[in-house]
C-alpha cells in the first residue's frame, strides 16, 4: 500500500513490526525481502515518485577540506528509489582481501569475510537484474576473447557487470503497492529518534512533512536506510537522550567518510598507434565505445579493467585500487598551433601560450605532419592513445568525517557539512598501481605508459585542484565493527548498545576497495532482512 | 589587424621561432659528459653509438630521452654502469644487428618483468633502455 503522508491526520502515530527509513536499494530491497518473509512492514520515503526541489534541497550541505566534486546535495537524489533512480548501473562484488584485516591499513578488516556476502551477493544479481555471478579471467575467456597473462604477482583483472540499470523505484514499485503487509509512506521525512529513557531502545521514530504535518512511527525494529550522508545525519540530529546523538557514544558516527576517488591519470602510447592496443587485454570492443575494454556476451554488459593483486598489495603496502582505460585523441604539437592560429585569427590573445609553443616545438614532427596534411588539404588525424583512469579505494580515516552545520533546512534539522579528507596512501596507492600496469604493458610489449605530471612528484599528501572526482559514493560513516570502540553497528548492522535500531546501506562499510558499492549494499541489505525475519 | 594585434601576433611567432631554434641548437649539440670510470678496452663512442642506434626507430628521441635522464637522475652514473645496465653487448658487430634487437627485447622484457624500471619524465622504462637512451646522448654529437 502506498500512502501520501501529507494526507495522514496531524499526529498519526504508525505502529508496525518493521519500520524502514529510506526508500533507496537498501531500503526497497529490505522492504520486499521483509514483505515476502510475512512481517509487517513501514517504509517511510522522503519524497514521492519524482524530483522535487523542496524536497531535493533538504539534501544541500556545505564541503569543506578536500574539495568534494559534487557540491550541494552531494550528487545525492531523494525520491523514492533512492540514488538508483540516476546511477549508471555498475556492480561488482568487493574483493576477499576487502573483507581482511591488512596491517598496513589502519583500521582495516570487517567483522565478516567476503564467504557470509558470497550466497547474498548471488541473491543480489537477480535484484539488480544483473548476468551470472561471474567475475573470474576464466569466466569471460572465450576462443575470440583471450586475456593476457599478467603476472599474479603484480596484476589482474577486474570486471564489471551493468545492471539495466535497475531504477529500484521503478522496478519494485507495483509489488510494495501491492503488498498488504507493507505501508509505503511518501512525503515523509524521519527528523528524529526518540531513545527510551535508559538509551537502549527506539522508543519511536518523528516524522514531519514539508507542508507542516507531523507524525510518529513506533516500531519494534527501526531500519536507518538513507545513504552515507544522511545515516550519520539523523543519528547525530536525535540528541534528545544521548546528547552526543543515537549511538555516538564513542564519537565514531560521521567519522571514517570514504568516497572512491576518480582520476585520469596516465596515457599509454601503444607500440603501434593504429592498433588497438587494449582490445589485446579483452579482444574486442564496440567500435563506437571510448572504453576500450567493454563487451558483451549472452547479452551481458561487462566491463573489464586492471587491479593490483592481492600479493602486490601486501608487498608494496597499498591500497586496492581499479585502472580502466579509454581511447582518447591525443592533444599534438599540430593542435596547439591549430590553437595559437585560431586565437591569432580571431585576435584573441592566444591562451596558453607558452604551453602550447612549447608543445609544437616539443612535437615538431607532429605539428610538421598535421601542417603537410593541411597543405595537401587530407584531414589530420592525430595518434590516438589511451587515457588511464583510476577507482581508488580510500583509506579509513577518522578526520574524514559528516558533522552538523549550523544552518537548517525547512524542517528545522541541522544541515551537513562534509569534510572529505585523503591521506598520503591514496596518491602512493595509485603512482604504484601505475608503475605495475606499467611494468606489464612493457613486458608485454604493448607500449609505453606515462604518468601524468601531478603524479610524477610532490607531496603525496596533496592533490592538485581540479584532478579528483568521485564516484557519488558516499561509505563508512557508521562503520561495522565488533568492538564498540571502533565501529558504529555490529555485524549483523545492529547500532551498539541500541537493541532495536539497524543501519542499510553502505555508511556500514568499515573498508571500501574500490568496486561500486550498489551490489554490496543489496546484498548487506538482503542479509539484514535474513537476520530480522529470524529474529 | 590593429596595430598592437600586429605586434602582438609578430611576437608570438618570433618568440616561437627563436624558442625552437634555441632547442633544437641545444639539443642537437649537447653532449652529457659521464662521470670517469671507464675501463681499458672498452667500446668506443662511436662504436656505441652505431650500435645502440640501430636499437631504436628514432635514435634522436631515445637520444633526448636519455639527456632527459641523465640531467635529472643519473649525474653519478658511470659509463660503464650504463654499458652494463643495458643488458647487451654493445662491442658485438653490427652485422649482428638482428641478434642485438632480440637480446634487447629480451633485456627489455625480463627487466619488466623483474621490476627494473626507471622513471623518466613519467615514462615507465625498463632499465636497459634508459640506459641505452642515455648512452646514446652521452655519444651523440652533431658534427
Amino acid at each position: 500500500v502506498i500512502i501520501d503522508f501529507r494526507d495522514v491526520a496531524p499526529d498519526t502515530e504508525i505502529a508496525s513490526d518493521v519500520c524502514i527509513l529510506g526508500a533507496g536499494a537498501a531500503g526497497i530491497t529490505l522492504a520486499c525481502s521483509l514483505s515476502r518473509a510475512g512481517r509487517d512492514v513501514v517504509l517511510i520515503e522522503s519524497g514521492g515518485f519524482q524530483m522535487d526541489t523542496p524536497t531535493q534541497d533538504l539534501y544541500a550541505g556545505t564541503s569543506i577540506g578536500q574539495h568534494y566534486p559534487y557540491p550541494g546535495t552531494f550528487c545525492r537524489v531523494r525520491y523514492f528509489g533512492g540514488s538508483t533512480n540516476w546511477w549508471n548501473g555498475l556492480c561488482g562484488p568487493l574483493d576477499p582481501q576487502d573483507f581482511e584485516v591488512r596491517p598496513w591499513i589502519p583500521y582495516s578488516g570487517w567483522p565478516i569475510g567476503r564467504s557470509d556476502l558470497d550466497p547474498y551477493y548471488v541473491r543480489a544479481h537477480e535484484w539488480a537484474e544483473l548476468g551470472p555471478f561471474a567475475y573470474d579471467t576464466a569466466d569471460w575467456t572465450t576462443g575470440e576473447r583471450r586475456f593476457h597473462a599478467l603476472l599474479p604477482s603484480k596484476l589482474t583483472h577486474c570486471f564489471w557487470q551493468f545492471s539495466p540499470p535497475t531504477r529500484f523505484g521503478q522496478v519494485y514499485r507495483d509489488e510494495l503497492a501491492a503488498a498488504e503487509n507493507v505501508r509505503v509512506y511518501l512525503f515523509a521525512n524521519a527528523v528524529d529518534i526518540e531513545l527510551e529513557s535508559g538509551a537502549r531502545a527506539v522508543r519511536r521514530v518523528h516524522l514531519r512533512t514539508l507542508t507542516g504535518g507531523r507524525g510518529t512511527v513506533r516500531a519494534r525494529r527501526v531500519v536507518l536506510a538513507l545513504g552515507g550522508i544522511e545515516n550519520p545525519r539523523l543519528l547525530l540530529s536525535s540528541d534528545g537522550v544521548q546528547g552526543t546523538g543515537v549511538g555516538n557514544g564513542r564519537d565514531l558516527v560521521g567519522r571514517f567518510f570514504m568516497e572512491h576517488p576518480h582520476a585520469r591519470c596516465a596515457h599509454v602510447l601503444p607500440r603501434d598507434p593504429e592498433a588497438l592496443v587494449f582490445p589485446a587485454f579483452v579482444g574486442g570492443r564496440n567500435a563506437d565505445d571510448p572504453i576500450v575494454t567493454d563487451f558483451y556476451q549472452d547479452g551481458v554488459h561487462v566491463r573489464a579493467g586492471l587491479t593490483s593483486s592481492p600479493l602486490a598489495q601486501r608487498r608494496e603496502g597499498i591500497l586496492n585500487a581499479a585502472i580502466g582505460m579509454r581511447m582518447e585523441d591525443r592533444f599534438t604539437g599540430f593542435d596547439a598551433l591549430r590553437s595559437v592560429t585560431d586565437d591569432l585569427r580571431h585576435r584573441r590573445w592566444p591562451d596558453s601560450f607558452a604551453r602550447n609553443v612549447w608543445l609544437m616545438i616539443r612535437e615538431f614532427g607532429e605539428t610538421a605532419r598535421g601542417v603537410r596534411s593541411r597543405l595537401a588539404r587530407r584531414q589530420y588525424r592525430p595518434p590516438r592513445g589511451i587515457t588511464l583512469f583510476s577507482m581508488l579505494e580510500q583509506a579509513p580515516n577518522p578526520d574524514s568525517r559528516i558533522t552538523l552545520d549550523r544552518e537548517r533546512d525547512a524542517l528545522g534539522m541541522r544541515r551537513v557539512k562534509l569534510d572529505w579528507q585523503l591521506s598520503p596512501m591514496e596518491k602512493r596507492t595509485l603512482r604504484r598501481t601505475l608503475m605495475l600496469v606499467g611494468e606489464e604493458v612493457g613486458r608485454l610489449g604493448l607500449g609505453r605508459l606515462r604518468l601524468f605530471d601531478w603524479l610524477q612528484e610532490g607531496d603525496d599528501a596533496d592533490w592538485p585542484s581540479g584532478i579528483l572526482y568521485g564516484g557519488c559514493h558516499h561509505m563508512g560513516t557508521t562503520r561495522m565493527a565488533t568492538d564498540p570502540s571502533r565501529g558504529v553497528v555490529d555485524a549483523h548492522c545492529r547500532v551498539h548498545g541500541i537493541s532495536n535500531l539497524y543501519i542499510a546501506g553502505s555508511s556500514v562499510f568499515p573498508t571500501v576497495g574500490f568496486m561500486n558499492p550498489t551490489l554490496t549494499i543489496v546484498a548487506l541489505a538482503l542479509r539484514l532482512a535474513d537476520h530480522l525475519s529470524t529474529d | 589587424l590593429r596595430r598592437r594585434a600586429f605586434i602582438q601576433t609578430i611576437g608570438a611567432w618570433l618568440t616561437g621561432v627563436a624558442m625552437f631554434v634555441l632547442t633544437a641548437s641545444l639539443a642537437s649539440r649537447m653532449r652529457f659528459p659521464l662521470p670517469e670510470g671507464t675501463r681499458p678496452g672498452s667500446p668506443s663512442d662511436d662504436e656505441v653509438r652505431r650500435r645502440l642506434s640501430s636499437l631504436f626507430a628514432n635514435p634522436r628521441s631515445a637520444a633526448l630521452l636519455g639527456a632527459h635522464f641523465l640531467r635529472t637522475q643519473g649525474q653519478r652514473t658511470g659509463r660503464d654502469q650504463l654499458l652494463a645496465d643495458t643488458g647487451i653487448d654493445c662491442t658485438a658487430p653490427v652485422a649482428e644487428r638482428g641478434a642485438l634487437r632480440a637480446a634487447f627485447a629480451e633485456a627489455r622484457r625480463t627487466d619488466f618483468e623483474a621490476g627494473r624500471v626507471v622513471l623518466v619524465d613519467g615514462w615507465v622504462l625498463a632499465r636497459c633502455e634508459v640506459a641505452c637512451c642515455a648512452l646514446l646522448a652521452a655519444t651523440s654529437r652533431s658534427d
